[in-house]
């Protein structure tokens, strides 16, 4: 009861400036019932990026996330917005990183909005309290979901559940955002929306991690691309730099072709079919 | 949406106290001396002198009143609380609105603790005895369920139902080694006890539990928010700052101390942490603070009731109130686990 009163008095974490370092991993391994999952991983997020993790199916994408978010135990150095990840607080690193797991269960029929608003919850007795309401609106109305604002969660359908949970993510209001493959259950209009709004997002300051299957979202979106294969960084850098058809027809063990967007410019990723 | 909520959670909370209040009258003029409500209020309201100068027939009704009565009433208004709460409680841990003391397991591992102490006439606690004893065998069980029916994250109803198939029938061993160890009069205690019953109930009953409910339930509403937050799911409670390891811990040891507090003097009294939570939450939606605030009227206001049948249905008898709790909650419980199953598509 004492931990409830001290946050009263609850500082503010301060914000990212673009370019500031927001996560950086160093020698990451994961051993999960003594199979390596992670083997010595690198990687480096900036506040103002969108760094896309892609790989084949276990690959170790999700595993690298949930050690980013300090779900998982795991040897060598994390840094989240400088601080060593094992010395921050549960209650502090939430309101500097919001997560959006691949799992959209809840236990109980809370409503859509319930849901959105308890990703306010890390900003309770803070003076950011009274930016509850407009939060949640915008974020529902960004991540098209205001329509299901009374709808019992569990009646959703998979990609509403997604987007909800999205929208949950972007109500905390955090610099530091960290994606699931957030795009796995929804249609083209949705996960071009999500991308969108985590690059204008990245744009405005914040830094997103976002695990992804689709490589042409990669390209289009993220600043950018770690490759992973069996727990290890195969390649990263620049979308151009890594979606390269023989290193992605040799990662994913299957032919590939890469072209150019004529307009854009960034790599498109065709499967090469007999 | 939420306006209507709130109106529900004022309307449901109006019936329910006006409910206690009624029932209570009643309950307090029932039994082998009749008391009209205005009778009974008389003699309430004598103590902190106020005279409604009604005149009672019978010159005894007060003093015999005041020893039997009252705690036997504010017993079973405390054991409902306390069980409506912990079957809330249990059921926001586990995620799974099937979690209920009774039918887990944790109501019978208290039991088991509370027998030991009959049969072997431990006192070392004195009056306390008992309740400590529950305490302890009631947490061995919460703890011992939890370890076993969760996966990752995740209760299964299959395994929690197990677990709590598993534990009633080691705990009901246990207590039938202790019956046959034990002499006649502690025999008759324990099979009592097995069915439930506010028979007896005096004021240092109410004394002893009254502590560990009271302060059961108002640490209960620091939890709210939290318990909203696990629903989740364990990692996104985390990640939405929720110390899940602490909460899970404060809430099982929470469980332990207000289930063993019923048990103590009350025995096993099945399924109201079952049906009270469930009908609030059709009424007022999952959110824990207006479940907490209704549960706790509504878990009262049902043992009242229940206890009220048990002493008056049949004429100079007192039936075990945990027979009637089950009676309504075995096929509410049936209901439960259809649905259930259905909206799983399995057993799963």
């Amino acid at each position: 009861m004492i931990a409830i009163f001290k946050e009263r008095m609850i500082t503010l974490p301060e914000r990212l400036e673009i370019g500031e370092t927001a996560i950086s991993a160093r020698n990451v391994s994961v051993t999960i019932s003594e199979k390596p999952i992670l083997k010595d991983v690198d990687f480096e997020l900036r506040a103002g990026e969108v760094a896309a993790l892609v790989g084949p199916n276990g690959a170790g994408k999700s595993t690298l996330l949930s050690a980013l978010t300090g779900d998982l135990a795991f040897t060598g150095e994390i840094d989240i917005a400088g601080k060593p990840l094992d010395t921050w607080k549960v209650t502090d690193l939430a309101r500097v990183r919001a997560v959006q797991t691949q799992q959209n269960q809840l236990a109980f029929p809370f409503t859509a909005y319930d849901v959105v608003e308890m990703g306010r919850s890390p900003w309770q007795r803070s003076i950011l309290e009274v930016e509850d309401e407009s939060a949640i609106s915008e974020a529902m109305e960004k991540s098209d979901t205001s329509r299901f604002t009374d709808r019992r969660y569990p009646s959703l359908s998979g990609g509403e559940k997604s987007r909800v949970s999205f929208a949950r993510v972007l109500a905390q209001r955090t610099s530091i955002i960290l994606l699931d493959e957030p795009t796995a259950a929804l249609d083209i209009k949705h996960q071009e929306s999500v991308l969108g709004i985590a690059r204008e997002m990245a744009d405005e300051g914040v830094a997103v991690v976002v695990v992804l299957h689709d490589l042409n979202l990669a390209a289009a979106y993220s600043d950018t691309v770690t490759l992973l294969s069996e727990g290890s960084v195969v390649a990263k850098g620049t979308p151009r730099e890594v979606l390269k058809a023989d290193i992605i027809s040799n990662v994913y063990h299957y032919p590939v072709q890469v072209i150019t967007n004529p307009e854009t410019g960034e790599p498109i990723v065709l499967p090469i079919r007999k | 949406m939420a306006a209507m909520m709130r109106g529900r959670l004022g309307a449901t909370i109006t019936v329910l106290s006006i409910g206690i209040i009624v029932v209570g009258l009643f309950s307090l003029g029932l039994g082998q001396l009749k008391l009209n409500p205005m009778e009974v209020i008389h003699i309430l309201l004598k103590p902190i002198g106020i005279d409604l100068g009604i005149s009672l027939d019978n010159p005894y009704a007060e003093a015999g009143f005041w020893s039997i009565r009252p705690p036997r009433l504010l017993m079973a208004l405390l054991v409902g609380i306390a069980l409506a709460v912990s079957g809330l409680l249990m059921q926001a841990v586990f995620g799974n609105p099937l979690a209920e003391p009774g039918v887990v397991g944790v109501s019978s591992g208290a039991a088991l603790g509370a027998a030991s102490a009959i049969v072997l006439g431990l006192t070392f606690f004195g009056e306390w005895t008992i309740p400590v004893l529950a305490f302890i065998g009631g947490l061995i069980t919460t703890l011992i369920v939890y370890t076993f029916s969760r996966n990752k994250g995740k209760t299964e109803v299959v395994t929690l139902l197990l677990a709590g198939i598993a534990i009633n029938a080691f705990a009901g061993a246990g207590i039938a080694f202790l019956s046959f160890l034990g002499d006649t009069q502690s025999r008759e205690q324990i099979v009592f006890w097995q069915l439930g019953s506010l028979n007896g109930s005096r004021w240092i009953h109410v004394a002893v539990v009254v502590v560990p409910i009271v302060l059961g339930v108002i640490i209960s509403f620091f939890l709210v928010r939290k318990l909203d937050l696990l629903s989740l799911g364990e990692k996104s409670a985390r990640h939405l700052g929720v110390n899940v390891e602490r909460l899970r811990l404060v809430t099982i040891i929470l469980v332990a101390f207000m289930v063993a507090a019923a048990v103590s003097f009350a025995g096993i009294i099945s399924f109201v942490g079952l049906v009270v939570p469930h009908l609030m939450r059709m009424i007022l939606g999952p959110r824990h603070l207006p479940l907490l605030i209704t549960s706790v009227l509504g878990g009262g206001l049902l043992l009242m009731l229940a206890d009220l049948g048990a002493r008056t249905l049949i004429n100079m008898s007192d039936l075990p109130i945990g027979m009637f709790t089950a009676l309504v909650g075995g096929p509410f419980f049936f209901y439960l686990l259809y649905r259930n199953r259905k909206a799983a598509g399995g057993w799963g």
